[in-house]
């Protein structure tokens, strides 16, 4: 065994430069792995700390788990008091409100929002489920998350036009509870049973936001005519408080187990930036009597936690609305499961797959390359007595030393990177850097299973030796033939995730199971199966080329990588580890995002009235917006209306195609898409356009529908549905298809512009006649225009002029119709949404975050890097002789040197050839499964290949492969042509 | 080919050592000589006496401790390592012991590399088909080294080191690993070269019945020339044999 040992340490030694670059490969991945899961870590031991914070002084928090119920029935806090147990219920209730500093001047402040630059990023990275996911709810780069319950306001003093970008300030919550919930960091905490006192006491997160400290007033906005039911109310439009107290509270809130919130727009439980207020003066801000959005429990002393949760979890699950008691576990395992924790955690599992694979394939080719350089010695060995078991065991010790010892260094490079980085930037380990037991296990599963695992081919060559093969001429001059039947089984396999995610009938659980297991599996094995394909194309293909642009001899060029398989695969292989995820999160990305982009049938510019629309008199002073081209100026008729049935299956599942509302856009249609310059123009995918407006124009309730809501729905030209009008919601108004049109990027200009009244999602914008959305859903004002601009128009004259026209139609009455996410201000405004700032900002943010997902790859193509290195020198160590006889013959050290960067080139081109082929491949079945799974799927969106990104990632590879090559090409350069020729002697 | 009235190679107080761990082995001390335009010389000594270095050194493939060599008039070792290696590739022919033929490539390919290497391979298909014909391995052009016998293969190394019309060929034990009739083809195909085209030759071997083929041999012992022969004083190799082995066995004067 020791001799084993032996031999394998020796082997190793043999090219210690080699060995070198190996470790440094393992190590560098197992340093990605600990950075990556450090951060987790780290985030993890504070869950604890976190959970307890967020209960506060209570033993337990009571919410709603029950979809459509907005409010905890008013007998549960009575029952819970009756327990002899708890000695106290406090109810809280979350309400929307624009709130905001009033500064010196005496103009209310903006609160700060995501992204300002005084907000800081709390992890290391975080990776968003989809662009479009990411855009529309999620954070990049781990900032807080902002409660999404305040309502966009423009109170008093107009901002600068900002698009379509919403305002996040905190949450209003009303509450009896006589102490502060949390650790009361600054002054004093609410007197709720003294109603007329106008004061409140803010979260620490929302004072930053806020930029509020004690003693500073705040103007909370009132959401309905004044007075309401409290006569002691204010008559101005604002409620003025002074800020008395500031309380901490946790930066993170999970999401409590896997329950969702019952709406986007309100938060189920405690939220994390809050004003606190007494519940009467919150009544007084609402206009309205509240109900408490959730509860806290305290006990008495003495009486035990489990015993309570025992009799009252199971009472309140079966509850009607069903509530959830949760205790501070319950609140940790909430946490944990919270949207961006998932993400890290998705992120830590893919980094240690990738660097797992980057392992393998780098140790794999440092090990083939060992026994190709060998052969003569193992079959001797095997000629004086070693058996097969001992020679592979050689083999296997030698991963293992790699392995080990790759895994040690990672440990300790990434250990000491933490801390450097704690040191250098706090700001992004805020919650400090720790190698947890995770981490730990994960760079092991890493080092260890990558070095093992890759050692099994090597090993079991090594025993298909023989010993006559030490007699024989190691040089082989036969060109390499393609297995024909690997890459028959390869192309086979390549089937199998296609099949398996557009083909095979199944359920979408078990569609998506078994892309992620069997489909995504066999599709990485059959590209390793079909690699010598693509080293034997890129020689034929690009080796001529690279030689006219380097200037070397194309025969030299010729077999330079298939002479040598096993080392060019294993290399080419572990670039594409890197490069291929890199192309196809680039296809899959952009592929994604392409029916999210505003298309080109979108006017130029959606202007909304808040908060209630303007008189039809008013519609010729917008046309005259010096700007605004009149004939192309159209008022809306606008509605989001629920279906009567649930036609697209929101029910089952809901996504941006599932949902149980339409934002319904009455027009007319001759002006907006029918006659010779139409706002629009919109492309038919089914009926005839003239037919369409006809029908439209006709009466009878006729609309146009987006494609993917046909197909969603089954309904085809002709199909009817049944909408809700929300005013009147037991009269049902029916509509008929009679066009089916393309509506690329609608989402975005509903989502935002104010479009979608009455809820955050919508399932399609549907077009239909002006006067009879009007008549169907009492619509007697003008809330959205919809216009086209002249080429030289200037946005901010054009806003000027829309203001204008807001301040002239404010009326006194100024009741808001729905509660969604709409119009959000108090004051008559007008909200511009240009559809070239969506797109601009869509991109900018789409290539942000894809570029973010796309870090890791990259950073795992610079690790395999090294196997570049590794595979050149062992080519040119092989090739010593034969680059002596050319130095001899007349090649001049360019020459030579460019010789070497064109194999170097023809590696990573191999690299290419395979990622973009696993990239397109594996972007496609993405996207298909995106199809069934994701939030963001149903749009069928054709495949983009995102040219100028994929080209980065290739640049970034050959440039990397250039660097790899040079030093060998150098240094065998210099030598004297004699030397390299005595250097082969030996092997002659 | 030379111009009329340089002298093709001339060496002048050439020496050369290299280190063996802690031992300094003196391969080549102060050797001077001279090489005529058509003469075909023959050196000829002991394993270690210097032969291959003296042949290496006047090739170029490494660089001399002290001493100049003069190819067609021009020092070799005050040219840059480009200037060397393109003299090398259009005024030098080398044929080595181990042919050292490019593998992957075929037999017509191993002969046009210096002229790939001088971007001169698309003008010279004439040439080559001249000396495929002249070598007898028309045949053989497509095949690949592995394919051809190892008198095939020297015949082709020797067309690669023909293709460029050198100046001066050299030839390190070119018969070496060759059997005893191909040898013979060979020295007899350097000796025509030498006589119908008056090319240079200088050949390193320790065979007297190749060395009988030459006009000169420059016996070298331990590093320095210990004298020149005329072959035309011999009636045959076997003569030369004796004659040589009496020298190489001389130590101080006396015979061993």
């Amino acid at each position: 065994m020791s001799l084993i040992f032996k031999i394998a340490l020796i082997g190793l030694l043999r090219h210690p430069a080699r060995a070198i670059l190996t470790l440094f490969a393992v190590i560098a991945a197992c340093c990605v792995v600990v950075w990556v899961v450090a951060g987790y870590d780290a985030l993890a031991s504070q869950f604890g700390d976190m959970a307890s914070k967020s209960m506060g002084r209570y033993d337990f928090l009571l919410v709603l788990d029950a979809p459509g119920v907005m409010a905890v029935p008013d007998d549960i806090a009575p029952k819970l008091k009756a327990d002899p147990g708890v000695a106290s219920v406090e109810q809280f209730s979350n309400l929307r409100a624009s709130i905001k500093k009033l500064g010196p001047d005496g103009n209310p402040l903006e609160p700060l929002q995501p992204g300002d630059p005084q907000r800081t990023a709390t992890a290391p990275v975080s990776v968003p489920q989809s662009p479009a996911d990411g855009m529309q709810e999620k954070a990049t780069k781990g900032q807080d998350k902002p409660d999404t319950a305040a309502m966009p306001a423009r109170q008093g003093q107009r901002s600068p036009r900002k698009g379509f970008r919403p305002n996040f300030g905190p949450t209003l919550v009303g509450t009896n509870a006589p102490e502060a919930p949390y650790n009361l960091l600054k002054g004093e905490w609410i007197r709720p049973e003294e109603s007329k006192r106008f004061e409140g006491v803010l979260s620490a997160n929302a004072a930053k936001q806020l930029q509020a400290d004690i003693g500073d007033t705040l103007i909370v906005s009132v959401l309905s005519p004044r007075g309401g039911a409290n006569a002691s109310a204010p008559k101005e439009d604002a409620l003025k408080l002074k800020v008395i107290g500031i309380i901490e509270q946790t930066p993170m809130l999970g999401s409590l187990s896997s329950r969702k919130s019952v709406s986007p727009m309100m938060p189920k439980g405690p939220v994390s930036s809050a004003l606190y207020v007494s519940s009467s003066l919150a009544a007084d801000i609402a206009g309205r009597q509240i109900q408490p959005s959730f509860l806290y429990i305290e006990l008495k002393k003495g009486f035990k936690a489990e015993d309570f949760e025992k009799i009252w979890a199971p009472r309140m699950a079966s509850n009607a609305p069903q509530l959830f008691l949760a205790g501070t576990q319950e609140l940790k395992d909430g946490l944990e499961d919270g949207m961006m924790v998932r993400n890290i955690k998705n992120q830590a599992y893919t980094a240690t797959g990738l660097s797992l694979l980057a392992a393998f394939f780098i140790i794999f080719t440092t090990l083939s390359m060992g026994i190709n350089e060998r052969i003569r010695q193992f079959a001797i060995l095997r000629a004086v007595g070693f058996t097969r078991l001992q020679l592979s065991g050689v083999i296997l010790v030698e991963g293992a030393f790699l392995a080990v010892l790759g895994w040690l260094g990672g440990l300790a490079s990434g250990w000491l990177l933490l801390k450097i980085m704690c040191h250098a930037k706090p700001q992004l380990f805020q919650h400090g850097a720790s190698l947890g037991s995770w981490c730990l296990a994960l760079t092991a599963v890493c080092a260890l299973c990558g070095s093992l695992g890759a050692a099994i081919v090597p090993a079991w060559r090594v025993t298909k030796l023989s010993p006559l093969d030490a007699m024989s001429n190691s040089s082989s001059t036969k060109p390499f033939k393609l297995p024909l039947a690997l890459l028959a089984a390869g192309a086979l396999l390549l089937l199998v995730n296609p099949l398996v995610t557009f083909v095979i009938p199944m359920g979408d659980t078990m569609r998506y199971v078994l892309y992620g297991t069997v489909g995504c599996s066999s599709m990485a094995l059959g590209f390793i199966l079909l690699s010598p394909l693509a080293v034997i194309l890129a020689e034929r293909l690009f080796g001529p080329l690279l030689a006219f642009l380097l200037q070397v001899e194309p025969r030299l060029l010729r077999q330079q990588l298939s002479s040598n398989m096993w080392r060019s695969i294993g290399t080419a292989v572990a670039l594409t580890t890197g490069l291929g995820l890199y192309v196809s999160i680039q296809i899959w990305g952009y592929t994604m995002l392409g029916p999210f982009v505003p298309g080109k049938w979108l006017p130029d510019l959606l202007v909304a009235f808040n908060p209630n629309g303007i008189p039809d008199e008013m519609i010729e002073d917008v046309r005259a917006v010096k700007g605004v081209i009149p004939s192309q100026c159209l008022p809306l008729a606008v509605e989001q209306a629920k279906f009567a049935k649930d036609i697209t299956g929101s029910q089952e599942r809901s996504s941006v195609v599932k949902q149980d509302n339409v934002v319904l856009i009455g027009m007319d249609p001759d002006a907006a898409y029918g006659g010779p310059s139409p706002l629009m123009k919109l492309k038919f995918v089914k009926g005839s356009k003239e037919e369409a407006v006809a029908k439209i124009k006709a009466g009878g309730r006729h609309c146009l529908v987006p494609d993917h809501f046909a197909e969603q729905t089954g309904l085809d030209i002709g199909g009817r549905f049944a909408l809700l009008p929300p005013g009147s919601p037991d009269k049902p108004v029916e509509y008929e298809i009679a066009g089916i049109v393309s509506l690329q990027g609608w989402h975005w200009m509903t989502k935002f512009s104010g479009l979608r009244r009455n809820s955050g999602r919508s399932a399609a914008m549907v077009f239909a006649s002006f006067s009879e959305v009007r008549r169907d859903f009492n619509l007697d004002r003008i809330s959205f225009l919809w216009m086209n601009l002249d080429e030289k128009a200037s946005l901010d004259e054009i806003d000027a002029g829309m203001q204008a026209i807001a301040a002239k139609s404010a009326l006194a009455d100024s009741k808001m119709p729905g509660t969604g996410f709409g119009p959000g201000s108090y004051r008559p405004e007008a909200r511009l949404t240009a559809t070239s700032e969506v797109q601009e900002r869509i991109r900018k943010r789409a290539d942000g975050m894809i570029w973010g997902m796309s870090e890791l790859p990259l950073i795992i193509l610079i690790v395999t890097s090294l196997g570049v290195v590794n595979t050149v020198m062992a080519s040119v160590r092989a090739r010593r002789w034969e680059m002596g006889v050319l130095r001899s013959l007349g090649v001049s050290r360019s020459a030579l040197l460019r010789l070497i960067i064109a194999e170097g080139l023809l590696i990573g081109l191999v690299a290419c050839l395979l990622s973009l082929s696993f990239g397109v491949v594996a972007g496609f079945c993405g996207v298909g499964i995106s199809q069934y799974v994701s939030f963001f799927g149903g749009l069928h969106p054709a495949l983009i290949l995102p040219w100028g990104m994929i080209s980065i990632g290739f640049a970034m590879a050959l440039g990397l492969c250039l660097i790899a090559a040079i030093w060998p090409a150098v240094a065998t350069g210099r030598e004297e042509p004699l030397k390299l020729l005595q250097a082969g002697r030996g092997t002659m | 080919m030379s111009e009329p009235g340089n002298i093709p190679v001339r060496v002048e107080g050439l020496s050369k050592s290299f280190r063996q761990g802690e031992t300094i082995i003196e391969a080549l001390m102060d050797i001077s000589m001279t090489v005529e335009q058509g003469d075909f010389v023959a050196v000829m000594g002991a394993s270690g006496s210097g032969k291959s270095t003296l042949l290496h050194l006047l090739a170029g493939l490494t660089k001399p401790d002290n001493g100049k060599v003069f190819i067609d008039g021009e020092n070799i070792f005050s040219m840059s390592d480009y200037q060397l290696t393109v003299f090398r590739r259009r005024r030098i022919g080398i044929v080595f012991q181990a042919f050292n033929l490019i593998p992957s490539l075929s037999a017509a390919d191993n002969i046009m590399l210096p002229l790939f290497a001088d971007g001169r391979g698309r003008d010279s298909k004439g040439e080559l088909d001249e000396l495929l014909t002249k070598l007898e391995i028309s045949s053989r052009r497509t095949h690949r080294p592995d394919a051809l016998s190892g008198g095939e293969q020297q015949r082709v190394a020797i067309a690669r080191a023909l293709i460029t019309s050198p100046s001066i060929i050299l030839a390190d034990e070119p018969t070496g690993s060759l059997d005893s009739v191909n040898g013979q083809r060979l020295c007899r195909i350097l000796k025509t070269l030498c006589e119908e085209r008056s090319r240079t030759i200088v050949l390193v071997t320790h065979e007297p019945a190749v060395a009988i083929w030459s006009k000169r041999i420059v016996v070298l012992k331990d590093g320095r020339i210990l004298k020149e022969l005329k072959t035309s004083d011999y009636k045959d190799s076997h003569a030369l044999a004796a004659d040589y082995q009496d020298l190489v066995s001389v130590k101080d004067g006396i015979a061993i």
